[in-house]
């Protein structure tokens, strides 16, 4: 049977009572909930807001005191590389991770850009500190994934996803990043704590949002 | 009777339950084992999650200075193990607190090294929480050597998954709902299915319901040790701003049962708010499309009870009804956060947010 995606109504705690035929339906519908809560409800997530500095409006907001205008910050120099390794508490039923970005490109002057990406990787954590390469990774690369700023030099937020196409690897694994894809946990990771490397290159990130994706039982 | 559970776990096949047909062998049991693991294990990811850009979020004096500060849910009263995972540069410490009621946990890491490195931090909760959230406050110095600065790039937390089996006798969530475990050597083949077991399995798979699930933490970053005087110094949000509208607007699953009436589901809202009362009385956001008005200082919390627009393209993608849990691009927002026209230089001093949790079901 298919996986109920929200909570069912559960049956009359009455219809468990001594005194009472127990038929199969109320088992099942406790089966069905209990399918729920593991293959939907609780599956890992981690949402990471990006802050960036504020002092472009220094002067107006007062450095700590301030935060960010409709524009932003000012656009990322030409080459300038961001690099974020960002926790992620998998579930040991956790499999697929599916990841949103939140980014900007430097400019919306097309023919200033030096080939804009941003790189999504997989690491365990090993004695303290980030360790093995789990997934090879994907890779956004502008144009074809990623959107030119709509106005002027100012860094507008777009949005992009890995998508929920579950991948089929190469005989061999892989050796390099693939284009947007959901990352891999390997079974032998599955509940440890994981580090989603996230590598920009005239890229400003916003936001990174981490999901397990939903698949069926 | 040991509580045991298999992790991850093997679900019951519930074709072998239903109406008109014996109950399958084995189902009950498997079953108990997937009530056990979802107690001990479920929820038990990110509980927090916030990064930062290189240079922002550092200190360099050499005394603890609180600077992050959050509020998150207590998942239950079994769970006490506390892991907070930060990306660090510099040779410094950081000070994590968190205070239940009147209860209050340290922990200390100190560490070295120019480069990213992990720092791991461990509080242990030793006595049963008495609410059902607490506040994580983390202080960080710096300690002589190079860089001169500590400096925190991201930082997540998580309650500590439970081996099994789950400790003997009836546990409650932090609202006190309850969870009786299944001693599963007596859900065998040949043991009766008990009107005990029913009920227990039903008032069990409430609570785990209920357990709640961060959508969104977001907390400025206080005190720094000097005011940047250059656009190289550090200069992080203290409080939210009109850009982060659009940003801090996570992707969220929630099932629809959260926006009726009559169940016990919720979703929460934690704002931290400064300087209510210095002239305005009340300031007013909106947040997945509902009106929050806030009238003290400090962490306080409200329930979204109407049903938001849910992320379509999102919903369609990921085959779940994804909502975005956040500030919404509305007017009320634009007049009440940080903006250009509306800013800290402001005198008197105008509200403002200082930290930002959500979840729910």
């Amino acid at each position: 049977m298919a996986t109920p995606t929200n909570f069912q109504p559960l049956p009359s705690a009455r219809s468990a009572y001594n005194g009472v035929v127990t038929l199969g339906a109320p088992v099942a519908q406790m089966a069905m909930a209990l399918k729920q809560l593991n293959q939907v409800k609780f599956r890992s997530a981690g949402f990471y807001h990006v802050g960036h500095s504020t002092w472009t409006y220094h002067s107006l907001l007062n450095y700590t005191k301030g935060a960010y205008e409709k524009n932003w910050i000012g656009s990322p120099s030409k080459g300038a590389t961001e690099e974020y390794d960002l926790f992620y508490f998998s579930q040991p039923t956790s499999q697929w991770i599916g990841v949103e970005v939140l980014y900007g490109l430097r400019t919306a002057n097309t023919s200033d850009l030096n080939n804009p990406g941003i790189l999504l990787e997989l690491y365990e954590i090993s004695g303290g500190s980030v360790g093995t390469k789990i997934d090879e990774g994907c890779q956004f690369i502008y144009p074809t994934h990623l959107q030119a700023s709509a106005r002027g030099d100012a860094v507008q937020v777009n949005r992009t996803n890995t998508g929920a196409r579950l991948y089929t690897f190469p005989s061999g694994g892989l050796s390099a990043p693939t284009p947007p894809r959901p990352l891999y946990i390997p079974p032998a990771n599955r509940g440890d704590e994981l580090v989603l490397r996230v590598t920009a290159e005239e890229v400003v990130i916003y936001a990174v949002h981490l999901f397990d994706l939903f698949v069926e039982a | 009777m040991s509580n045991s559970f298999t992790s991850p776990p093997t679900l019951a096949d519930e074709t072998t339950v239903v109406a008109g047909q014996p109950i399958g062998e084995g189902a009950v049991t498997l079953m108990s084992q997937t009530a056990n693991y979802l107690w001990s294990v479920g929820g038990t990811h990110n509980c927090l999650s916030q990064a930062w850009a290189e240079g922002q979020f550092t200190q360099k004096g050499l005394t603890y200075q609180p600077m992050v500060e959050y509020v998150i849910p207590i998942i239950s009263r079994d769970h006490y193990d506390l892991h907070i995972h930060f990306i660090a540069l510099g040779p410094g410490g950081v000070r994590s607190t968190l205070t239940i009621g009147a209860s209050s946990y340290t922990d200390e890491v100190l560490s070295i090294g120019a480069g990213p490195h992990v720092i791991e931090s461990t509080i242990i909760v030793t006595s049963t929480p008495s609410q059902s959230y607490g506040v994580l406050s983390i202080e960080v110095k710096h300690t002589s050597g190079t860089p001169n600065h500590h400096e925190i790039r991201s930082l997540a937390a998580h309650w500590v998954a439970k081996a099994s089996p789950v400790s003997t006798g009836a546990q409650a969530d932090g609202l006190l709902n309850a969870f009786t475990p299944f001693g599963i050597n007596r859900v065998g083949n040949d043991y009766p299915l008990s009107s005990r077991w029913g009920v227990n399995m039903l008032e069990n798979i409430e609570t785990l319901r209920r357990r709640p699930m961060v959508y969104a933490s977001w907390s400025g970053v206080d005190n720094l040790n000097a005011a940047p005087t250059s656009d190289t110094d550090p200069a992080p949000a203290l409080y939210v701003g009109v850009g982060d509208m659009e940003v801090l607007y996570s992707p969220v699953y929630i099932p629809h049962e959260a926006f009726e009436g009559g169940n016990f589901y919720t979703i929460t809202v934690w704002l931290n708010v400064v300087n209510i009362g210095v002239i305005d009385s009340s300031v007013t956001y909106v947040i997945m499309g509902q009106e929050i008005t806030v009238t003290t200082n400090g962490w306080s919390s409200y329930d979204i009870t109407v049903r938001p627009e849910q992320d379509e393209d999102m919903s369609q993608t990921f085959n779940l009804s994804i909502y975005r849990a956040g500030f919404e691009n509305d007017q009320e927002n634009w007049l009440s956060l940080v903006s250009i026209s509306r800013n800290a230089t402001s005198s008197p001093l105008l509200p403002y947010i200082k930290g930002f949790v959500m979840w729910g079901i």
